[in-house]
């Protein structure tokens, strides 16, 4: 199988401002792969170390040792982007923009011609349900519009690998529908997802691989039907026993 | 190119979707009619005193504008987080910085343009003549001006922690070079040593702004400077540009992102 | 941005509400009339701007091109459009012609006491003397791109410094050298005869019997209004105010009290009245640092028949 993710002894160190200057070590050796077409749930506790993969993916940080790899080119280079998707937790777009002219700007970012662009973006905007806001400035939008049109921005350049980061967050349960038929979508068409999230019941039911981390570590990778059976629990009790949460005595 | 140049529409949309330019611009008129509609000893052919009062606006509502405007790209996108799904693109950051600069530069010069019309329409109401090659040099030699500032700004912004610091010091720094820069060598002359020879280093080093002010040749009627004059000026503005953003692209480039 | 302009804004409109309300309730209990709005506007600190505005007229008559203070030889210590309207002529002439007086040596002067027509095109042609300073590449550079060559106004674009002028009076109604300077420039070069006296007599309003104020008041009667009574009747007065202020000083303005006389000497020479002329001369040489050349022309005019 194609390995569309790849990360190699991935370490990231970050230096504490504090007086001491004591170093906190974010990832440890992180050796993580993600293959085409499956949908990859990255799970882990606040802390982990989910954010800081996702930082190193997308160029924001670079690591302090090893390598991570998007369709075999290095992430440092701007163009290991030109095939992916991203959709971040938090949207936040250009207020002044409208949607439309969002999607048009990205486009030209990926270079797409700019009959094409018109072409998508109509679909998009009818997609994510926003065709009747398109000429409305983005500051207007409610927070689920927003998501929405993060949610069509990530996909502009009709992405093989989409990375999400807590796709669901804020969502009212339609929203989620949304986004859980989305990601069945791309899966039928053969693409890859990859995506953190807390949601452990989304992840079990959308999710054909998933891997836990834990203090920079990675703790678990696999199938989630082979760990289900292995551990004989579902994947909240995995997750639990994974991150060596104990339950408090009763009293 | 495409990108840098998308990066750019992007930063006129926001100047121009702003307010600060149109708040400038009515300042700027407003005050040059209230100076003109005074009569001096029954004379309306004065018109000197209000091209300086109307450039002196211009240039003041010009810094602004271009200060103000390029000294928050860079942290505005950081603070508003648009900068994440900006860089999740096949974009690098100097080409993220090159477009906020190429941005810049061209909201300035479209907001300059404008402000030289308006110019132009006040000394036409008063003089006869329309010395159309010495408003072109002035607007031309502006505008470079306005980029090397833009550049000097944005590098500032990439450095410095706050945006207010930043367009302090950049305002003083323009300011300081306008007014004393030209005299630097003289007061280094004065000077003992080693104040001397810093002085006379930052007053070769630092970027002569005072070169591309052309408001005396402009209210005083003097003739064009010659072209080749201004080519000369203009790469040795171009110079320094390149100086600034490539240490701003240089700090850029080393500065993490985290979105924790 | 738009909330803090308009709150600066409201800032200026209170601070100068405040200043006029103030000065109002002032002058109701003291008497004279309010000053202009800039005035009001500026306060006291007006006087500081007063020299700057009066200075930016000299600056507007050299085109733009002035010293800076950083500059070697600084700012002029003689204004030039200040010096030409200080009547150098009379003074010259008075003294025969041998020699200019003291202060800008810049304009050349005919016996008939006028500039030459082109001492202006004389002061175009000879590049004013670069002040004291290194003359590096960036300096040579800069010359291209600003006003360089000392040249004045002329041919009626004079009344271009008029604003500076007037505002420095406004500024400052106690600086006699806007009101004279204003009025030699409006009377002699742009026409303006009815406004130079009434600027005048807004500059003896704000200082009752100036001495210099009736001197070039004396000057506009004679040269333009054609009326010789009346203006050996303002140099009468200026002469009296003249001894009233002066007299007992350390430094007396002795320029004045000659340029005076100068003019009480030409109205009698003009009229023939020879032994008036040769007394004011003799009372001219009480104030002249060159007596020598007075007594010279005294002499001269003994000596001539009476009837030239």
């Amino acid at each position: 199988m194609n390995a569309i993710l790849k990360t190699e002894n991935l370490r990231v160190e970050y230096r504490s401002r504090e007086i001491k200057h004591e170093t906190k070590v974010a990832l440890k050796g992180l050796n993580l792969t993600v293959n085409a077409g499956e949908v990859f749930g990255f799970l882990g506790p606040n802390g982990a170390g989910k954010t800081t993969t996702m930082n190193v993916l997308l160029g924001y940080v670079n690591p302090s040792a090893g390598n991570a790899y998007l369709f075999d080119v290095n992430v440092r280079e701007p163009i290991a982007r030109q095939r992916i998707g991203y959709l971040p937790e938090l949207t936040y777009y250009y207020k002044f923009l409208t949607a439309e002219e969002l999607l048009r700007f990205y486009a030209k970012i990926f270079e797409i011609p700019a009959a094409e662009t018109e072409q998508r973006i109509n679909r998009l905007l009818k997609l994510v349900d926003l065709d009747h806001a398109r000429k409305r400035p983005i500051r207007t939008y409610s927070k689920g519009m927003q998501q929405r049109a993060g949610l069509a921005q990530a996909l502009i350049n009709n992405p093989d690998l989409l990375l999400l980061d807590e796709p669901t967050s804020g969502l009212d349960p339609l929203g989620r529908m949304k986004v859980r038929e989305i990601i069945q979508r791309l899966k039928d068409e053969g693409k890859t997802v990859f995506f953190s999230s807390h949601e452990l019941g989304e992840v079990e039911t959308v999710c054909d691989r998933v891997a836990i981390l834990h203090r920079g570590e990675l703790k678990v990778e696999g199938r989630v039907a082979d760990l289900i059976q292995e551990h004989q629990a579902n994947l909240e009790q995995i997750f639990l026993k994974i991150v060596g949460y104990q339950p408090q005595a009763q009293l | 190119m495409s990108k840098i140049i998308a990066v750019a529409g992007i930063a006129i949309k926001e100047l121009f979707r702003r307010k600060d330019f149109y708040v400038l611009f009515i300042l700027t008129v407003l005050i040059t009619l209230i100076s003109g509609s005074v009569r001096f000893f029954d004379d309306d052919r004065i018109a000197r005193y209000l091209k300086e009062i109307c450039l002196m606006l211009i240039w003041i509502a010009a810094l602004v504008v271009a200060i103000t405007t390029a000294a928050r790209q860079i942290p505005s996108e950081r603070e508003s987080r648009t900068i994440f799904p900006l860089l999740a693109k096949p974009i690098s950051r100097p080409q993220v910085l090159l477009g906020k600069f190429l941005g810049c530069w061209l909201a300035a010069g479209m907001a300059l343009f404008v402000l030289y019309i308006f110019f132009a329409l006040v000394s036409i109401s008063r003089e006869s003549g329309f010395p159309f090659a010495n408003y072109v040099q002035a607007l031309w030699m502006h505008w470079q001006m306005l980029g090397i500032v833009i550049a000097l700004t944005l590098l500032g912004s990439i450095v410095m922690s706050t945006p207010a610091a930043n367009v302090t010091l950049v305002f003083i720094i323009t300011l300081g070079i306008l007014f004393i820069g030209p005299f630097l060598n003289t007061l280094a002359m004065r000077m003992k040593e080693p104040v001397s020879s810093i002085v006379s280093v930052i007053y070769y080093g630092l970027p002569h702004l005072d070169f591309y002010d052309l408001r005396a040749r402009v209210i005083h009627d003097w003739p064009p400077v010659a072209w080749l004059d201004i080519v000369l000026a203009t790469l040795y503005g171009w110079f320094y540009t390149a100086v600034f953003l490539i240490g701003a692209c240089l700090a850029f480039r080393r500065r993490p992102l985290n979105q924790a | 941005m738009r909330s803090k302009l308009v709150l600066v804004l409201l800032l200026i409109a209170c601070f100068s509400l405040s200043t006029l309300i103030a000065r109002k309730g002032e002058v109701s209990r003291s008497g004279p009339a309010a000053e202009s709005f800039v005035a009001l506007l500026l306060g006291e600190g007006r006087m500081l701007f007063a020299n700057e505005i009066f200075a930016k007229a000299d600056v507007y008559f050299h085109r733009g091109n002035y010293p800076s203070i950083f500059e070697g030889g600084g700012r002029p210590k003689e204004n030039h459009m200040a010096g030409e309207a200080q009547g150098e002529g009379v003074v010259h002439e008075a003294h025969g012609g041998h020699e200019h007086h003291e202060g800008d040596g810049h304009e050349h002067h005919d016996h008939a006491g006028e500039p030459h027509a082109d001492a202006i095109e004389h002061a175009a042609t000879e590049p004013e003397s670069p002040a004291a300073g290194p003359s590096d590449w960036i300096s040579r550079f800069r010359q291209k791109f600003h006003a360089a060559d000392h040249v004045h106004l002329e041919k009626g674009a004079e009344r271009e410094m008029l604003p500076w002028l007037k505002l420095s009076a406004e500024l400052n109604p106690q600086s006699i050298e806007s009101f004279t300077v204003a009025a030699y420039w409006l009377r002699s070069r742009l026409n303006k005869v009815d406004e130079a006296e009434q600027f005048l007599r807004e500059g003896l309003r704000r200082n009752p019997g100036n001495p210099e104020l009736l001197n070039e008041l004396a000057w506009l009667k004679l040269e333009n209004r054609r009326d010789p009574a009346q203006a050996r009747n303002l140099w009468h007065a200026a002469m009296q105010r003249w001894f009233d202020t002066e007299t007992g000083k350390e430094e007396p303005n002795n320029f004045l009290a000659e340029r005076i006389l100068g003019g009480m000497f030409k109205t009698a020479l003009e009229e023939k009245r020879l032994d008036e002329a040769i007394h004011y001369l003799n009372l001219m040489k009480r104030f002249s640092p060159n007596p020598e050349n007075i007594q010279k022309r005294i002499e001269q005019l003994q000596t001539q028949p009476a009837d030239q």
